[in-house]
């Protein structure tokens, strides 16, 4: 069974969804434990890959439809002529995090959306959401990849369009619909670009023909473009603070993660498909670094100086996300820009993969704390009934957990120890300044003030006199939403006092199935 | 902000004749031509095959027991591709029952008269709506037969699905039945999840190898297994393995599914219509 895994791993959530219309007939209680079980089944199979893959360093390949799951080409060819699934470190990494956000997500809407007949298309939006996710991380095939990415796309805009009684989220979900469309519009012409060439979808066939052509450079652009606009770096993050802020809290927790999942694969198709380590082609990687680089520093500083004169508390957040995605792309542009340079990867190995190290832990780490902080902003608004921070007031009086959970977010994300961002933001400074100190410093004040606009949240909205008349709502949270922001919690704790651990057993074998001069 | 646009839409246009200008000729064949023009010698030589197109259309027939190369190619080599778009339509008609569903009111829906033809507010002439009375069957079979013979000739489970749907919308439109329609929406969700579990469950069978693994070409000759030589044929329903049963649940689901989305529109287009 275990050779089945990868398919396993994408093929259960998936049967979930499309039977649960039939599974409400039975009542919400088991719909609930059904749901929660398939959650907790795609956890403990992502979970058991991990000794394999991070500690064994293999490398795992499922040909679907195949007569074993192992045979990539048929006896004398030189392709694949299947889809193949293909799990590494980095792919495997990014599976985990989306896994455990969606469990925590599904945790979190337990009673957070309330039971009123729409619950149950929720519920298989999330599940779908999750299949996007995972599926986009797995494949090794650009076909395939597109249609991932549509799943995630259509469950992403239609849970954003969620609360359609209210004013704003129909258009925010309309919005993010015309973006995803755009993208994943321009990534199948890329796609189409790559066929027309090489006769072939399997990524790792495309990158060992690859001739580095005028034709493959606009495949290239086509595809990576619109996946940093799916990721929401600057100048494409105009639909980022609309989508995050309007979307119910647990999906725009998932939104991080799947924004997160764009972001993968622009590293994939920038090592796996165009990467190559040899010297004569250095020139071109050189550029692509580059590009990656100055798109990930206007991220960082355009999203946080858009974040610092917010007053809507989830407007704030999604700008800091945008400025967040700044620092992964910083990490892993370095590591791409020095990638098969002329010294033949003596920067790379100085510097450079200590940068991709930085950059692939922020990823982590980002998907946790940034969910973490969108979940409080859930309970703020719950209580308040709004997202402007001026209407908010002495919330650490009511909710101790929620204050303390926002605390270990906003320290996170601000980069103090002994929480997770600490470790990864030291990383990509010190690696980032032998690169280019000018970029560390931009990458340093940036980090400033991020903890001056979270210091400007917690003290408006908890600290403070206790205001009883502001509240709209004075139960107490549902277990689901402590479950999930205690879920957040420990893992940035744990990811905080053990980084060095992380690193070797997560992070290396990420960087390891991306590079291959190491 | 429309200057920037317009550069974009330059820049994109150049990349795109760039790319048209390098692009190798629409059908020429990537790998060595000589090996291409044989294309009769025996099925098995798949040693010279040189790109992915070319080894499809010389073993697809004996592999997978389908005359219909499409076919074999969107149900068994890419059927992965297949079970991601038919979850694409999944959830465009999950997305569609739950944003639309606060627009109108059950109790509004529920109490739908049964009209004559004439009777109805927009009108509708007896012609069109006897007509469409007496093309529905006929648009059915058509879709069936699409979906039965989609491992042999042209068409398949979307294509027929589609057609069928295009049945229940000309039933909305000429508004001969109205009033139960909305009791049918649970039965059509209902279906729609079978033909979608069918189709995934057929996955899970052939896991004993890999999933979607076409465990039933090639195999009895009772049950879709009839073993089809490389050439012409006449085609046999009884052959394909696991194709005819994907094409059928692929043809449920998009019927089930797309009449969804039509049943949906259709309230809150009433509604809208009895608010005025």
């Amino acid at each position: 069974m275990t050779e089945h895994l990868p398919v396993l791993i994408i093929a259960v959530p998936l049967l979930a969804a499309f039977v649960l219309p039939i599974v409400r007939i039975l009542g919400v209680i088991p719909r609930d434990i059904f749901v929660f079980s398939v959650f907790i089944a795609v956890n403990v199979m992502l979970m058991s890959l991990i000794p394999d893959i991070c500690i064994y360093n293999k490398t795992l390949h499922y040909v679907l439809g195949a007569a074993s799951p192992s045979t990539l080409t048929p006896e004398g060819l030189a392709f694949p002529i299947r889809i193949v699934l293909k799990i590494d470190g980095f792919s495997l990494l990014m599976a985990v995090f989306s896994a455990i956000v969606g469990l925590v997500g599904f945790l979190y809407s337990h009673k957070f959306v309330p039971e009123d007949g729409r619950k149950n298309y929720y519920v298989i939006l999330l599940l779908l959401m999750l299949v996007g996710m995972i599926g986009l991380e797995f494949t090794n095939d650009l076909f395939n990849f597109f249609v991932f990415l549509e799943i995630l796309s259509i469950s992403c805009a239609a849970l954003v369009a969620f609360r359609t009684n209210q004013k704003h989220p129909p258009y925010a979900g309309y919005k993010y619909l015309l973006v995803s469309s755009l993208a994943t519009s321009f990534f199948l012409l890329g796609v189409g670009l790559c066929y027309a060439q090489y006769g072939s979808f399997n990524m790792d066939y495309i990158n060992r023909m690859l001739n580095h052509s005028l034709l493959d450079r606009v495949a290239l652009v086509f595809m990576i473009i619109p996946l940093a606009m799916k990721a929401g770096a600057v100048p494409m993050h105009m639909w980022v603070a609309d989508t995050y802020s309007e979307a119910p809290a647990p999906v725009t927790a998932m939104l991080v993660t799947a924004s997160q999942a764009s972001l993968y694969g622009v590293f994939r198709l920038s090592f796996t498909l165009f990467g190559n380590s040899t010297a004569n082609i250095s020139i071109n990687y050189h550029t692509l670094g580059w590009i990656i680089i100055i798109l990930g520093v206007l991220s960082m500083f355009i999203g946080v100086t858009m974040a610092l004169v917010q007053h809507d508390v989830k407007r704030l957040m999604a700008f800091h996300s945008v400025s967040q995605t700044g620092y992964m792309l910083l990490g892993v542009g370095v590591g791409i820009a020095v990638y098969a340079g002329h010294d033949g990867g003596a920067a790379f190995h100085q510097y450079g993969k200590l940068a991709m190290t930085g950059g692939i832990f922020h990823i982590i780490n980002n998907s946790m704390y940034k969910g973490l902080l969108f979940l409080t902003a859930g309970v703020m608004v719950r209580r308040f009934g709004t997202a402007n921070l001026d209407r908010m007031i002495g919330m650490a009086h009511r909710d101790v957990f929620t204050t303390i959970a926002f605390i270990v977010g906003a320290l996170a994300i601000a980069g103090i120890p002994p929480f997770s961002g600490f470790a990864s933001k030291l990383i990509i400074f010190e690696s980032v300044y032998h690169f280019n100190p000018f970029l560390s410093v931009i990458a340093m004040f940036v980090s400033v003030l991020t903890l001056a606009s979270f210091l400007k949240v917690f003290y408006g909205a908890f600290l403070g006199p206790e205001r009883k008349d502001l509240l709209v709502d004075n139960n107490p949270l549902p277990h689901g939403m402590t479950a999930g922001m205690g879920i957040m919690c420990l893992f940035i704790l744990i990811m905080g006092i053990a980084p060095e651990a992380v690193i070797k057993y997560l992070i290396d074998p990420a960087i390891a199935g991306l590079v291959k001069i190491l | 902000m429309k200057l920037a646009s317009f550069l974009s839409l330059v820049l994109i246009t150049g990349f795109l004749f760039v790319a048209i200008n390098k692009l190798h000729p629409v059908g020429a064949p990537l790998g060595n031509p000589d090996v291409l023009k044989d294309r009769s010698s025996a099925a098995t030589d798949i040693i010279n095959v040189n790109t992915m197109d070319d080894y499809y259309l010389r073993n697809s027939q004996t592999e997978t027991g389908s005359n219909n190369v499409v076919s074999s190619i969107v149900f068994d080599y890419r059927g992965f591709d297949t079970l991601g778009e038919a979850t694409v339509l999944f959830l465009v008609v999950t997305s569609i029952s739950m944003l639309l569903s606060l627009l109108y009111k059950r109790e509004d829906v529920d109490d739908y008269e049964f009209r004559k033809p004439n009777e109805f507010p927009g009108d509708v002439s007896r012609i069109i709506s006897y007509g469409s009375y007496l093309l529905y069957p006929l648009i059915i079979t058509f879709g069936v037969y699409l979906v039965i013979h989609g491992h042999l000739s042209p068409g398949g489970g979307f294509q027929g699905g589609a057609v069928m749907a295009s049945g229940t919308a000309l039933l909305l439109v000429s508004a001969l039945i109205t009033r139960h329609v909305h009791r049918t929406r649970r039965i059509f969700s209902f279906f729609e999840s079978l033909g979608l579990t069918i189709f995934i469950s057929m996955g899970f069978a052939g896991i004993g190898t890999t999933f979607l693994y076409n465990f039933l070409a090639n195999g009895s000759s009772t049950l879709f297994g009839r073993a089809i030589p490389f050439g012409p044929n006449p085609g046999f329903l009884n052959s394909g393995g696991v194709l005819p049963v994907l094409s059928f649940a692929i043809g449920v689901e998009v019927f089930f599914g797309l009449s969804i989305i039509l049943v949906t529109l259709f309230h809150v287009a009433r509604h809208r219509k009895d608010m005025e």
